[in-house]
């Protein structure tokens, strides 16, 4: 099912050595009853702005810190790894502070190091490393991620991807210069990849995170075993998919990264967990991602992958309203039960072709029509480019996914 | 000099070292903030103090120029920094401003830091006010106090320092049918939140349109409460910047209503962050976007108005990682021939009222129309008539400059990307979709 894509991430198995070094710091640890968790990352930003070409100017960010969770629910946290800082940080005389096993900071790469096709027109390019380690009571961890690009257009586009850049992953589709307005009112539409992976991201990947379950906030709480789907789909997530964006060796709280399945042939089947959700909801922990030092582990998505058994040879276009080849954003109310989708690019179709674009609108619909309204999946599936962010409570993450084409009833053009 | 450097944090001392050995021009920034957080959820308190700090760099040497920056305090985040603003000069002009023009404005004092358990105290009073109105559900509470110290030290010397500081309440609240609706409270202490005065108010707008149906597409006049005008006035802001860049861009030669008075007023002492200088050292001014029925000047840092031909002093740092860029900090809407609430209401014949902003403003790619979701009462004659929980206010932001009708008397502040302080704000003919 999930054909792997050529390794292109610099990512790598944490060596052996890491591991047993933050093995090590939790021992020493262990005498902090209260302590739940020590977390340090360093981090590399360069940024690059561009016009035609040429370099206007480079920033470079180096980012390093730590933090600490406590048993009553507090997370302490600071910038700065000094050996007095992390002390303090744990409530520690320096002398008492174990070793700890700093990533190694990167070698800092030149434009031309990123061999970035010249034809695709910059605005930005930011080359973004991140490394951290994990301890605490029974857990201690090395935890290396992609080294990813985010590069930005001067129309808006924006992607993110693993770095070097799979040259096989072509950057996000161009608005047509003339365009229409979409006719308001329910349509029956043709996701891309893109859009359908942005669509089952918001569908069903943010409402199985195991905090908004837990808060009685998801639309599918206590829906386990029930067939949700009018499609026989499967949809996996999975960070060991080092290719995506959202890959990672463990997660944030040191769990070894795993693929679960969420759903399987339609049927709700899984959720995503951290260690604190993880007893509750009767799953096994392994999601826990933190947007920055200074924001706690929370459950989220890394990548998400979504496979049809049975899926069509080709995208059914004689069969849709519309194409919707690019997807900007998406969103879900749990509360009113919409799932909402802004449009960036998408095409009429008529017979089969594509007629006129359509210039960017607004796709809504309830949560149970389009989760019944899943008419059909198809070949090729992709790896989505765009946006590849995903922001929950303010706290950003990167993420990837890999889907089918879909064509979706149940969505209404506004 | 150096025994001013002595009296720095180690990291803007040990930058300060580098670069001073390297001939060029230079500018050393540090920042050390503090941020208490309290959250709660899903019945449960989650708490945080987190102690941010960094230090920036910027230099001029060679005919080139350099930016970076490093997190931490300790001496060795400062060497990180310069050393790699000097390893990446990227050919151009200097952008550092000339040490003669630094300084400071005068500004509120430093706000007094507070405890966590004063916080935490502070969030279940809030929690405790919410509890008395039992047709809304709290979904989420969270509440957070920040302070930070920035300061500059440059070639030429003279050391400048300014304080922040800041609380937001944001609360997400729901009727007992209805969407989920985010509320935020925003002011410079936290002893400026009345607990029980958000409490009703809060109530009161999450209960006005939890029911009903959809609206028309259709243009009409609106009146945006200061929760929708806020975001609105952002987004504006932004946009002006851009034409600013582009000689050719229409929005320089559109007709501004003359009920707009938007300011960056940096200096304060209105609107909700006044700071003591920009983003690069220069003393902080207010600064007219929109006046007079025409566009003001950009927000520009040193080097955008030495390219430009334009004025300084309206830089920004979102925080010590980014160099300094032309963009507003503490964007003011002055009423302009203030009107009641029911006088503005009173305005619009056949129109709607929107409040609870659901989500952001989208803008296309373009740069030309905007959208917002938001609650809409439908108005005829002043009246009420119709309730929407959710229609999205549409159109383009020449219409939003030529159109403003109106301001109220209703000035309130929120914290989005930056500092902005609105007034109810009337616009006629926008578009509505349900």
């Amino acid at each position: 099912m999930h054909d792997r894509e050529p390794a292109s991430s610099a990512v790598r198995a944490s060596g052996e050595r890491e591991h047993r070094a933050w093995q090590a710091v939790a021992s020493s640890l262990e005498s902090l009853r209260d302590l739940v968790d020590l977390f340090v990352e360093r981090r590399v930003e360069r940024t690059w702005r561009l016009e035609d070409g040429r370099v206007l100017g480079v920033e470079t960010s180096l980012g390093e810190g730590a933090a600490c969770r406590w048993d009553d629910g507090r997370l302490t946290s600071c910038d700065g790894v000094e050996r007095s800082r992390l002390a303090a940080l744990l409530g520690l005389v320096t002398r008492q502070l174990p070793h700890v096993p700093l990533p190694e900071l990167p070698a800092l790469p030149d434009l031309d190091a990123l061999r970035l096709p010249a034809s695709l027109g910059l605005a930005t390019v930011r080359w973004l490393w991140r490394a951290s380690g994990v301890a605490g009571p029974g857990v201690g961890s090395a935890i290396e991620r992609p080294v990813l690009v985010d590069l930005t257009w001067t129309d808006g586009r924006r992607s993110v991807r693993p770095w070097p850049l799979d040259q096989a992953w072509p950057p996000p589709a161009r608005a047509p210069v003339k365009l229409g307005s979409v006719s308001a009112g329910p349509m029956r539409v043709l996701l891309s990849p893109q859009a359908a992976a942005t669509l089952f991201h918001e569908l069903l990947g943010h409402p199985l995170e195991g905090d908004i379950l837990l808060a009685g906030a998801s639309p599918w709480r206590g829906r386990q075993g029930e067939r949700i789907l009018s499609l026989p789909l499967d949809l996996l997530d999975d960070p060991t998919r080092v290719d995506l964006p959202g890959g990672f060796g463990a997660d944030d709280e040191g769990t070894p990264a795993a693929p679960r399945h969420l759903v399987r042939e339609g049927v709700l089947t899984g959720a995503l967990a951290t260690r604190a959700q993880a007893a509750s909801l009767g799953i096994e922990p392994g999601n826990a991602r933190r947007a920055t030092v200074h924001t706690p582990p929370r459950p989220r998505v890394s990548n998400l992958l979504a496979h049809c058994p049975g899926a069509l040879a080709e995208p059914p276009r004689n069969e849709a309203e519309a194409e919707v080849e690019a997807v900007s954003a998406g969103t879900i109310e749990p509360r009113a039960g919409l799932v909402v989708l802004q449009v960036r690019l998408a095409h009429t179709l008529r017979h089969g072709r594509r007629m006129r674009g359509l210039a960017p609108f607004t796709l809504m619909g309830r949560l149970g029509a389009v989760a019944g309204g899943l008419l059909a999946a198809a070949e090729p599936a992709g790896i989505s480019a765009e946006p590849g962010w995903c922001g929950k409570e303010g706290e950003v993450v990167p993420t990837g996914s890999r889907s089918p084409w879909l064509l979706v009833e149940g969505l209404e053009a506004r | 000099m150096k025994s001013d450097w002595a009296a720095l944090p180690p990291a803007m001392e040990s930058a300060a070292v580098v670069l001073a050995a390297s001939g060029g021009r230079w500018e050393v920034m540090g920042r050390r903030g503090r941020t208490l957080g309290q959250r709660w959820w899903a019945g449960g308190w989650e708490s945080r103090v987190a102690e941010e700090s960094g230090v920036a760099c910027r230099v001029a040497s060679h005919g080139g120029a350099g930016f970076a920056a490093a997190a931490g305090q300790g001496a060795r985040a400062g060497r990180l920094a310069a050393d790699i603003a000097m390893a990446s000069l990227v050919s151009g002009p200097d952008p550092l401003p000339p040490g003669s023009r630094l300084g400071h404005a005068v500004c509120p004092p430093a706000p007094v830091p507070i405890q966590p358990t004063t916080l935490r105290a502070a969030a279940e009073a809030q929690l405790a006010a919410l509890g008395r109105y039992r047709e809304v559900e709290v979904l989420e509470l969270r509440l957070s106090s920040s302070t930070a110290i920035t300061q500059l030290v440059t070639t030429d010397g003279h050391p400048v320092e300014g304080h922040l500081g800041g609380t937001v309440l944001e609360l997400l609240l729901a009727a007992a049918e209805g969407p989920a609706r985010l509320i935020q409270v925003a002011a410079r202490e936290l002893g400026q939140i009345d607990v029980t005065t958000v409490a009703e108010r809060a109530a009161e707008r999450v209960a006005l349109a939890s029911r009903g149906g959809r609206a028309e597409h259709q243009l009409a006049d609106v009146t945006v409460a200061p929760s929708v005008a806020a975001p609105l006035v952002l987004a504006l802001a932004d946009r002006l910047q851009r034409a600013h860049r582009d000689p050719h861009d229409r929005l320089r030669t559109v007709r501004v209503a003359p009920d707009w008075r938007l300011t960056d007023e940096r200096a304060g002492p209105e609107g909700l962050l006044p700071q003591a200088f920009d983003g690069e050292g220069l003393p902080s001014r207010s600064h007219a976007l929109l006046a007079d029925g025409h566009l003001g000047d950009p927000l520009l840092s040193w080097a955008e108005a030495m390219a430009s031909g334009g004025t300084a002093g309206g830089a920004v740092r979102p925080s010590f990682r980014q160099a300094p860029r032309g963009g507003p900090a503490n964007l003011v809407v002055h009423p302009s021939r203030p009107l009641s609430a029911r006088a503005l209401l009173d305005r619009l014949e056949t129109g709607f009222w929107l409040d609870l902003p659901a989500g952001g403003v989208r803008i296309d790619p373009a740069g030309e129309r905007f959208a917002l979701r938001a609650a809409a009462v439908a108005m005829v004659s002043g009246r009420p008539v119709a309730s929407h929980p959710q229609i999205e206010l549409r159109g383009t932001f020449r219409r939003l400059l030529a159109g403003l009708a109106g301001t109220g008397l209703d000035s309130q502040s929120f914290s989005l990307a930056c500092a902005v302080t609105t007034p109810s704000l009337l616009f006629r003919r926008l578009e509505v979709v349900s």
